[in-house]
């Protein structure tokens, strides 16, 4: 690692790290609806380097004004119901907090290997249909 | 009636994901909305990325609280995050959704595969931190 640090020091840089996962993310966010943190979250660990949980926890603040410009146009379009947003809300907002109470109680590893499962079932789907 | 018992808990689980695995939380509503409610494609993506907004903010809420967000990277990310979102939305306008939907697919069990093998691989049975692994042993942060 220390030696390959010298070689490109702009390309290794934390700040051109963080800046391309962003980049990425967005990208494939914007292009298949779903994925901002599906791709975020590998590579805030294996690119940028945080700790799993830190990675968890910063995709899911950069999830939310990815999902603003996106949503923006779904609206605007008339595409949206507002009854289902209400009703969706209602339990997403109580799973939102417990999850993010529930990771404290599990391990890094624990948390990669339900997150790989959940990247399973989602790859899966998307190729099948 | 059934329907908002139905979209409660396709809410709730869909927001544990993003509470817990840093998800919006898409990968579950939209399935879950157009399978089990019957709602057309692009109206439960609309749904879902609205509803997204407030998962993730009230899951990021908890993370502030659980000092599991870095700033510096949050703050470098964000910018070209919303740029290219906007631009991959443009993009996906022209082009055929279903290959790009099996490439996106692909690519995820690509990645999903490599981390359940380093995981597996680097299994240690001893009682270590919860938060030491991933963190390497990169220090040019």
């Amino acid at each position: 690692m220390i030696v390959a640090a010298h070689r490109l020091a702009l390309f290794r840089s934390f700040h051109f790290r963080a800046f391309s996962t962003g980049l990425i993310g967005g990208f494939f966010s914007g292009l298949t609806g779903i994925g901002g943190g599906t791709l975020m979250v590998p590579l805030l660990t294996g690119y940028v380097r945080l700790p799993q949980h830190t990675a968890h926890g910063t995709s899911v603040l950069i999830v939310v004004p990815i999902a603003t410009a996106a949503a923006a146009s779904y609206i605007w379009r008339g595409d949206i119901e507002w009854d289902l947003v209400g009703a969706l809300l209602g339990g997403s907002i109580v799973g939102a907090y417990a999850g993010a109470v529930l990771i404290m109680r599990l391990r890094a590893r624990e948390l990669r290997l339900i997150f790989a499962a959940v990247l399973i079932a989602a790859g899966v789907r998307l190729l099948i249909t | 009636m059934e329907d908002v018992l139905i979209a409660l808990v396709i809410g709730l689980v869909g927001g544990l994901a993003a509470g817990l695995l840093g998800i919006g939380g898409g990968a579950i509503f939209v399935p879950g909305l157009v399978i089990l409610i019957g709602t057309e494609q692009v109206v439960a993506q609309g749904v879902s990325l609205t509803v997204i907004i407030v998962t993730a903010a009230v899951a990021a809420f908890r993370h502030r609280h659980n000092r599991t967000i870095d700033y510096s990277v949050a703050r470098w990310t964000i910018v070209p995050a919303v740029a290219l979102a906007v631009a991959g939305a443009l993009v996906a306008n022209e082009i055929d959704g279903d290959i790009l939907r099996r490439i996106f697919g692909g690519m995820l069990l690509v990645v999903s595969a490599r981390m359940v093998y380093q995981t597996v691989r680097t299994w240690r049975p001893t009682h270590e931190p919860a938060t030491l692994e991933g963190s390497a042993s990169d220090s040019s942060r």
